[in-house]
């Protein structure tokens, strides 16, 4: 009481509600600092404190209040937090207060009392859906218009700095998945958790209860939420039940899966060390239960819109939840019976009841009596047809209206207010079943459309299926989670259904649009109104999926769940076709809006995607190495001498030492992340024979071949060597990136197609540390390295592979050359990796060995003209490539068949060339189109492109590219342009051989 | 790799590096909790990994030569393991088994002299695989954070493996009891794994050690 004192909230009851009277917290929404209590939304911390303009609208700027109590809120989009957890278009029902919160109200300028920009609204007449598209689009300068028209019609403004809060993600099964903790989603989880099957129950709020914690209502003779209470203790016992608060169900997805988030930390300032904010679960269910609920509808009269003006539950929740007066003084508008309870709700709140006015003449249920009993007066066959205030509501004109609602009949009277509580009837949230392929069905009784048949193992239950009465939602509720269990295999006891306190009621009767002139919002988060509709139908978008992407009804973040329903409605009056058909939009995936952060998870920074490092990596690391990505794998690119930096000059001056010490000396790269393959048994020669291209069974033990292997459509796959290391056992290697892909490749023709063959095969990718050691003087630190190895070119020569020991450590040696120098490749087990790199680097260092990179390594297999990524490229034949003399014309293989059609055996098939500068410097981009001449206007035929180029070959002294182009070799000393329109590069380029250095092989096998 | 034998031809051995040398910071990271860390996290090296597969008849022999070597008879049913780590085997495909053991001899030439007669393939595997104990009352929600499958302790029960997508990389984890899983990466992510999985645990607080 003593912070009452200080800090006064001046529409707060003195008792009740939910909200923790010995915890005050103050926050701040627009600079001011404002007080309310722990269990207060934002949304009801502001009513209590008389704030009831929050907002502005998307396009016209009209003044916006607190509209609803709940996720449906199109209003009340607030920016929450500051800096790098700064989060626009936040609803202000949902947020749950901490000490400290700080939001801003959002699309006003300069602020909410003075926007500027409101006078679009004096413009509104001529702002009509498709305004903008219909007067700018296509007229000069559209781009400049659009910048400000965007920024014109707005929502909140996101930050550009990094959260610094973690997100998480979680998988999980079970056997009934119960999305929605009001009455009949725990009637639900207690029926289906009381058989023993694995439960899950998921609500959206802090706590379990739904509706029961906003209505005054009892079960058993007692106030409903003891029950709910009691049942949650119930849950809690279980221990095969989960019940999850503060989650929300938001995507329904193929096999049952079901996505939601939880919002661990949101309730607070900030997360507590080490706990993440919020957490995306992704839930496979054997049965899901529905038990989303409903969202009550406006009605549609002139004015609906006015701060003040609000749906009638959550006008209840503001008094039973939050003990908040919503207003003083009040009208209640509705076509349904909830206009009495509200109206005593609001009574016994101590709010000035002026009138219930009721769109109906007759019909109404109980509640009407115990109104009028409470002296509150009641009006019948009326309804509000105008609101009136500037920044608020302060009166509204009733007038009655005849029987059909098309027509005011009478007088029309004024009454003072500050508080208009609307309700249209509840539309069931069906989004969850419309995800699952469920078709909603029109259901006239509630005027709304119902869960249609399910496609997948759900069903929904209580008012998400259009069962609206209390008792009826608990039994259903129990009825469906039993029915779930047992489908199961459980044995789900019979549970007890409460009695409920809940007055009959009559029937709505639906009244889509109030007669009157004027804008009547029907969206009010798109600012889409009644004439809009009408607009859309008179130029003939009378579908709905039409009018919605035509008036944009629905599309705003609250995906039409206050306007879905009334929008179609009066879509249909003007068609004059049922509502029925007319049908309604389908809901994608999510229910409410999900932050990015949650999506994105941990998988952010260098754990977007794992990171593969090679046994050597902390020595390169510490040898100043520049990683580059190399799929996974994080390869040295180039190591940096002292006092060299990133910057390009740098980074060239190191590639060209890495490349011209290597060719002059001898350099080691390591090559750990080639695709390794173990192959064994009697048939593996057979199976090489069918893989590749090229002969395997003269290859004699100790010996490796180059091989290649197309696709099954004839075109290239990939490339690299196969060693045959015992009579029966091949060490295949395979290019970085298609290591997985050929391994795959391999055991699917094993498993599938061949399974006669008796072979195995396994990826050793991993267990082998591998480094290419290369250059004149390659031999001398190999032989200082091996124990007991004769390495002369004798005893190992060129494609020789011997197992040998280095540093004590048994090691494969491969002569095998990717440089073009005579080179060896080592390899050894991984956990050796690094000691024997370290022992090769010792031993060469009289040498003058140095480590190089990936940028060397690639500029030297191009200056010896192999084939690599960017020929490899899934668009290259054997032919193309100048490898088809290496096919074997005595034996079936992979590709065979397809590689012998007509286009591939195309004459006019670009072919493997070099190019050089015709100028001698300039650099040819790799992606270059190859044209015959710089000067042609389109469409220019393309000769061929550029693959692979190296921006400066040290060797040489120039750049270099290899590529393709029609004509292949015949064409050898004609030019050619390469360009580059993207960057506008045009280069003349002469035809040469592909073979750049050493083209007798002499240093490979010298 | 046969570091036994090496010590046997008299060279210095060579000791094996882990691909996580350096990386474990022994100690108690993340939230503390006044019943301990939340998961245990050691390494497990140097292991013996052995694949050994057959085909066809050859399957029935390599099983009996498997059990007379190892006393111990590879699993039939998919996706289970036995053995008490001296060595464990786990079904890795159909006819494809891994044999794990604390590295104390030369596994790989064991199995070779024992089943390449028969016809298997017997494959070195101990320094292509990185290997995790979790252990601790929140180990599974680790597993349930890092991979899709059923990790309830209904459904994932002791003497149950499997290989599947764990923190986006392919993982092999294993059952030893109800709170403690091995877990097999590729060398390579080693790291990366490590990484993603002491994220996974500080809301639960973790021990490393």
């Amino acid at each position: 009481m003593i912070f009452n004192r200080r800090f006064d909230q001046p529409f707060r009851l003195a008792e009740g509600g939910e909200i923790d009277r010995l915890a005050p917290v103050s926050f701040r929404f627009d600079g001011k600092t404002y007080q309310g209590y722990l269990g207060d939304t934002l949304a009801s911390a502001l009513l209590a404190n008389g704030v009831r303009l929050v907002g502005r609208s998307f396009k016209y700027h009209r003044p916006r209040g607190i509209y609803s109590a709940g996720p449906e809120e199109p209003n009340a989009l607030v920016e929450l937090r500051t800096g790098g957890r700064h989060e626009p278009n936040t609803r202000a029902t949902m947020i749950e207060l901490f000490a400290g919160l700080d939001a801003r109200s959002q699309n006003r300028w300069p602020n909410l009392l003075l926007d500027v920009m409101q006078l679009n609204a004096l413009l509104s007449p001529v702002f009509v859906a498709g305004f903008y598209y219909k007067t700018f689009m296509g007229m000069p300068g559209w781009r400049f218009y659009e910048h400000f028209i965007r920024k014109a019609a707005g929502m909140g403004s996101g930050t550009t700095l990094s959260d610094p809060d973690s997100y998480d993600k979680m998988h999980t099964h079970c056997d009934v998945l119960v999305i929605g903790g009001g009455p009949a989603g725990i009637a639900a989880a207690l029926a289906a958790g009381r058989s023993g099957a694995r439960v899950m129950l998921l609500e959206e709020s802090d706590a379990l209860g739904g509706r029961l914690r906003s209505e005054r209502r009892n079960l058993n003779g007692e106030p409903a939420m003891r029950w709910v209470r009691g049942a949650a203790a119930a849950l809690e016992a279980l221990d095969t039940v989960t019940v999850m608060t503060r989650t929300t169900g938001f995507g329904y997805y193929d096999g049952n899966v079901i996505a939601a988030v939880e919002r661990i930390s949101d309730h607070l300032a900030t997360p507590p060390e080490h706990a993440v904010r919020q957490r995306l679960w992704h839930i496979r269910a054997g049965r899901v239960v529905i038990a989303a609920g409903a969202t009550e509808r406006p009605l549609v009269f002139t004015g609906n819109d006015r701060p003040g003006v609000m749906l009638a539950s959550a006008a209840r929740t503001y008094v039973n939840r939050f003990a908040v007066q919503p207003g003083k003084a009040a009208v209640v508008f509705a076509n349904n019976d909830d206009c009495y309870q509200t109206a005593l709700d609001l009574h016994r709140a101590g709010i000035e009841v002026q009138a219930v006015v009721d769109s109906r003449p007759d019909g109404h249920g109980a509640a009407k009596q115990q109104a009028e009993t409470a002296g509150i007066e009641c009006v019948t066959g009326a309804a509000v047809i105008a609101s009136h205030g500037y920044l608020g509501l302060n009166s509204v004109d009733i007038a009655p209206i005849s029987a059909d609602g098309l027509t005011v009949t009478g007088p029309v009277w004024q009454l003072s207010c500050d508080l208009l509580a609307i309700s249209g009837g509840w539309s069931p949230n069906v989004h969850l079943h419309s995800h699952a392929g469920g078709r909603p069905v029109y259901d006239p009784g509630i005027a709304a459309f119902i869960p249609g048949p399910s496609r997948q193992a759900e069903r929904s239950a209580g008012a998400g299926a259009g069962t609206l009465g209390l008792a009826d939602c608990l039994r259903q509720g129990a009825e469906v989670g039993a029915e779930a269990a047992t489908l199961l295999g459980f044995t789900p006891p019979a549970i007890e259904i409460p009695t409920s306190d809940e007055p009959a009621t009559g029937p709505l009767k639906a009244l889509w649009r109030v007669p009157g002139p004027g804008k009547k919002y029907v969206d009010l988060q798109d600012d889409v109104t009644s004439s809009d509709v009408e607009l859309a139908h008179r130029e003939g978008y009378i579908s709905v999926e039409h009018l919605k992407r035509y008036t944009t009804l629905g599309m705003g973040t609250d995906q039409g769940k206050t306007s879905n329903m009334n929008g179609h409605a009066i879509m249909a009056e003007e068609r004059g076709d049922s509502i029925e058909d007319v049908g309604t939009t389908m809901f994608r995936p999510p229910y409410n809006p999900i932050s990015l952060g949650a999506i994105a998870g941990r998988d952010i920074g260098m754990h977007f995607s794992p990171t593969r490092r090679s046994a050597m990596h902390d020595w390169h690391a510490e040898n100043g190495a520049v990683f580059v990505e190399a799929g996974q794998w994080m390869r040295p690119q180039i190591y940096r001498r002292d006092g060299e930096s990133d910057v390009k000059a740098d980074m060239d001056r190191a590639i060209s030492r890495e490349v011209t010490e290597t060719r002059g000396g001898v350099g080691m790269v390591d090559v750990s992340t080639l695709g390794k393959i173990d192959i064994q048994g009697p048939d593996s020669a057979e199976f090489l024979n069918r893989l590749y291209i090229n002969g395997w069974k003269t290859l004699p033990v100790g010996r490796a071949r180059y091989g290649l292997m197309l696709r099954e459509d004839g075109i290239v796959f990939d490339d690299g060597t196969t060693s045959r290391v015992g009579e029966n056992r091949y060490f295949m290697t395979t290019t970085t990136a298609n290591a997985g892909p050929v391994m795959s490749h391999m055991e699917e023709y094993l498993q599938v197609h061949w399974p006669e063959l008796n072979v195995k095969v396994v990826s050793v990718t991993e267990q082998w540390a591998a480094m290419a050691l290369a250059g004149p003087k390659s031999r001398d630190v190999l032989a200082a390295a091996v124990e007991g190895l004769d390495v002369s070119n004798e005893a190992l020569p060129f494609m020789g592979v011997r197992e040998t020991r280095i540093a004590g450590v048994k090691a494969r040696v491969f002569r095998i050359s990717f440089s073009g120098e005579l080179a060896y490749e080592i390899n050894v087990p991984a956990d050796h990796g690094r000691a024997v790199w370290e022992r090769v680097m010792a031993v060469g260092a009289e040498h003058g060995i140095i480590p190089y990179g990936t940028e060397a390594m690639a500029i030297m297999r191009i200056e010896k003209g192999h084939v690599a990524g960017g020929e490899l490229d899934g668009r290259t034949t054997a032919d193309d490539l100048g490898l088809g003399r290496m096919s074997s014309s005595k034996k079936e293989y992979i590709g065979r068949r397809m590689a012998d059609r007509e286009g591939f055996l195309d004459p006019a098939r670009p072919k493997f060339v070099g190019l050089v500068p015709v100028d001698g410097k300039s650099r040819a981009r790799v992606g270059s189109v190859l044209v015959a001449d710089n000067t042609m206007q389109p469409p220019v035929p393309m000769l061929g492109h550029i693959s692979s180029s190296a921006y400066l070959s040290p060797t040489l002294g120039h750049p270099i590219s290899l590529g393709l182009v029609e004509g292949g070799m015949s064409r050898v000393g004609e030019t050619v342009w390469a360009m580059f329109p993207l960057r506008d590069e045009a280069i003349e380029v002469r035809i040469v051989d592909p073979v750049f250095y050493d083209k007798d092989g002499e240093r490979l096998h010298a | 790799m046969p570091d036994s034998s090496t010590e046997a031809a008299g060279v210095a051995p060579l000791g094996r590096q882990s691909a996580l040398s350096g990386m474990i910071r022994p100690g108690d990271h993340g939230a503390a909790d006044y019943r301990g860390p939340g998961v245990t996290i050691t390494e497990r090296h140097p292991l013996s990994m052995v694949q050994i597969e057959a085909r066809g008849p050859e399957v029935a022999v390599m099983l009996e030569a498997s059990n007379a070597v190892l006393g111990l008879r590879p699993p039939q049913a998919p996706n289970t393991s036995v053995g008490d780590g001296h060595p464990r085997i786990l079904w890795t495909g159909p006819n494809r088994w891994l044999v794990v053991e604390p590295e104390s001899r030369d596994l790989d030439t064991v199995l070779q002299d024992a089943l390449i007669p028969g016809g298997a393939a017997v494959v070195d595997l101990g320094h292509g695989r990185a290997s995790l104990r979790l252990s601790g009352r929140s180990v599974r929600q680790i597993l349930m954070k890092g991979a899709g499958l059923d990790w309830h302790v209904r459904a994932f029960t002791p003497g149950m493996c499997a290989q599947t997508t764990m923190f986006h990389l392919p993982a092999l984890i294993d059952c030893r009891d109800e709170s403690t899983f091995d877990i097999y990466v590729a060398r390579g992510f080693a790291v990366s794994f490590l990484e993603s999985v002491t994220q996974a645990a500080a809301e639960y607080g973790y021990r490393l050690g």
